[in-house]
């Protein structure tokens, strides 16, 4: 069954008259897979990406999570969505700080219904997971670019969501430690079956990618396996 | 989220900014102080005059004519004469009041004294010789006037201390006589100071007997007040009925609207004195209050800073699964903690200040102040700032809760 399945989805913002940033998106997306969102700037990738991920709704169109329409979802079960089924990474990392790595990564569980006896080993084997075991008790402030996107994607994994989001998750690191992180996103999809969608427009990225929707002015151009 | 993870986010949320919290806390701190001290001050000054009315004995009743006084300054029953000889005689009959001991009648007024140069205007208080069993006065020097005195109507008096230091300054009082208008008393005996007791000063007073009193000096045939003794403490309330129905049946009253006479026992007027003392600590704590309100106003408006300081945070925490109530919860929380944390500073200081004060007086004025620290201001205290924290933390915090996520994350 499909994961994701969104049908003819269209975003107005209101204010950029007759353009719409989304103009009739429809694709289905299966559990497991690593689909990479490409397109020019202001093509509408992080638009569809939020939308996807509960932060945003569209303005017209379906979106079936799960095979559950969002409609019926009430503001309190998105959150709750949010929380315990998506991971979202973002390209400005947002970590809090003056907060640790672990405390960072903690963040999730504390709005979430996981068992608190279970959370220091789940903390501990995220942070594992994308190899900052040595940093576990530093700031923010102590870490460097590629350091602080991993931390994000151990804040996304400590909830075992169905999908991880990450929007632009290299944009702002250099091409080394780009590639680190898109290593730790395909090592997750592959070997723990994260289902994991991002948006890039560095083709050297999208290479990682087993499909690759490639997006222009609000609709989809192509959708193909690589 | 679970209360114990609001608390901590909470105070993490305070602690990054601790000597702005501080000072945006004073408001509340310098309220609380001032209303702590109010109300310890107005307790210590309502113990103050209750020990003093306790000076008179806690088994004496008062009757004074005219109608009950609706207020401090309602002097309306000093210009009655309902109070007779008759009245007394039937209030003594057993019968009539089993319960009562004594019944003392006293006249006074103000008059002037003179010995040789030296003249002084003081209180005559006309009264039998029982009045001193009751307050409990002893001469200094020489004697207090008996029965015989006050039956065979003998121009004598017992001055107070401070009528002996006008007229006589240091040297010997008794054996010598003063005039009161236009006639001459020998002075038998000299109070020891004793400051107010109850209504009466007798430092200021000459104690004369209620025969000469009467004749003599006001010209009166009535009584200014009968001062009833009761047997025990606990026959007070039926002793006050049973002189109730005499004297309106002596005065032929059938209305009790209608009383010319009213009736006081110390409770009574402890608790009159009370209602003023507490009037006079309401008024004050209002005043303090009004700071209460600046610094909620102040606690509000840095909430609000706080809010768009942290308007990523927030968006942050929406993004990985916050509702708008915990949103709402940790901004509110973080009020009521600020306000809190000012209140239990301010009930600190407040009973600091109020002790330091209440040991002044007691060292510098000789008062027998006796410091209490107030519970229910202290109780009323935390409740009061919790509030304000919850009042005006709640518009800031509805502002946070409501941010939406994707607009929050992208503020810079
Ligand atoms: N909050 C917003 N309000 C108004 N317009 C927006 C908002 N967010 C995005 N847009 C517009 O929608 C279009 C798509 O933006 P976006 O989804 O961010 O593109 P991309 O991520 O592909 O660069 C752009 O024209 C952008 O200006
Ligand atoms: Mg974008």
């Amino acid at each position: 069954m499909n994961l994701i399945e969104v049908k003819n989805l269209r975003k107005d913002y209101g204010e950029t008259e007759g353009v719409p940033a989304l103009n009739g998106v429809s694709f289905n997306i299966s559990a497991g897979e690593l689909v990479a969102i490409m397109g020019p700037s202001g093509s509408g990738k992080s638009t569809l990406l939020h939308i996807l991920g509960f932060l945003d709704k569209a303005s017209s169109g379906q979106y079936f999570f799960d095979g559950k329409s969002i409609e019926d979802y009430s503001e309190d079960e998105l959150a709750k969505i949010r929380n315990s089924k998506i991971g979202f990474v973002f390209q400005a990392f947002n970590l809090l700080a003056r907060n640790s790595v672990y405390e960072n990564v903690k963040l999730p569980l504390l709005y979430s219904s996981v068992p608190e006896g279970e959370w220091d080993g789940r903390i501990r084997s995220s942070i594992e997971a994308v190899g900052l075991g040595h940093r576990i008790g530093h700031d923010p402030a102590q870490l460097s670019g590629g350091e602080k996107q991993r931390a994000a994607i151990a804040r996304a994994l400590v909830t075992e969501p169905d999908v991880i989001f990450a929007d632009e998750p290299t944009g702002n690191l250099d091409s080394k430690n780009g590639e680190a992180v898109m290593k730790i996103l395909t090592n997750l999809n592959m070997s723990l079956k994260h289902t994991i969608i991002l948006v890039t427009h560095e083709e050297s990225i999208a290479k990682f990618a087993g499909r690759l929707i490639y997006v222009k002015d609000g609709k989809i151009e192509s959708d193909k396996k690589i | 989220m679970r209360t114990k993870f609001l608390f901590s986010t909470s105070l993490r949320g305070l602690g990054a900014h601790k000597s702005r919290s501080f000072l945006t806390i004073l408001g509340i701190v310098i309220g609380i102080t001032a209303i702590i001290l109010v109300m310890s001050i107005g307790q210590g000054a309502q113990n103050l005059i209750l020990s003093q009315i306790q000076g008179m004995g806690s088994k004496t009743i008062v009757v004074a004519p005219g109608r009950q006084p609706s207020g401090p300054s309602d002097f309306a029953q000093i210009f009655s004469d309902s109070l007779k000889k008759r009245d007394i005689d039937l209030l003594s009959l057993k019968e009539n009041v089993p319960y009562a001991k004594h019944i003392i009648p006293v006249v006074f007024g103000g008059e002037n004294s003179s010995y040789g140069d030296e003249t002084y205007r003081m209180t005559v208080f006309g009264s039998d010789e029982r009045v001193f069993d009751i307050f409990e006065l002893f001469p200094e020097a020489g004697v207090l006037f008996s029965e015989s005195e006050v039956k065979g109507h003998q121009p004598v008096v017992v001055i107070g201390s401070t009528v002996k230091d006008e007229l006589f300054g240091d040297s010997e009082a008794v054996g010598e006589r003063i005039r009161i208008k236009g006639k001459n008393f020998r002075i038998i005996g000299v109070l020891p100071k004793k400051g107010q007791v109850s209504f009466f000063n007798f430092d200021t007073m000459a104690v004369i007997p209620y025969t000469v009193a009467q004749e003599d000096i006001f010209g009166i045939k009535y009584y200014h007040r009968f001062l009833i003794e009761a047997d025990q403490e606990s026959h007070i309330d039926a002793a006050v009925d049973d002189i109730k129905i005499v004297l309106r049946n002596s005065h032929n009253i059938t209305d009790p609207d209608k009383d010319d006479f009213f009736v006081e026992t110390q409770a009574d007027l402890a608790s009159r004195i009370g209602t003023i003392t507490d009037i006079l600590t309401l008024l004050l704590v209002s005043i303090a209050a009004i700071s209460l309100v600046v610094g909620g106003i102040g606690i509000m408006n840095i909430m609000l800073v706080a809010v768009t300081e942290r308007t990523k945070e927030i968006g942050l925490r929406k993004s990985i699964g916050a509702t708008n109530r915990d949103i709402l919860r940790q901004f509110l929380l973080e009020a009521i903690v600020l306000t809190s944390v000012g209140g239990l500073v301010g009930i600190f200081l407040g009973a600091l200040f109020s002790f330091i004060i209440s040991v002044v007086l007691t060292k510098t004025l000789g008062l027998s102040w006796s410091y209490s620290f107030p519970v229910f201001a202290a109780v009323l205290g935390i409740a009061v700032s919790g509030i304000i924290g919850l009042v005006f933390g709640i518009y800031p915090a509805r502002k946070a809760s409501r941010k939406n996520p994707i607009e929050a994350l992208r503020y810079e």
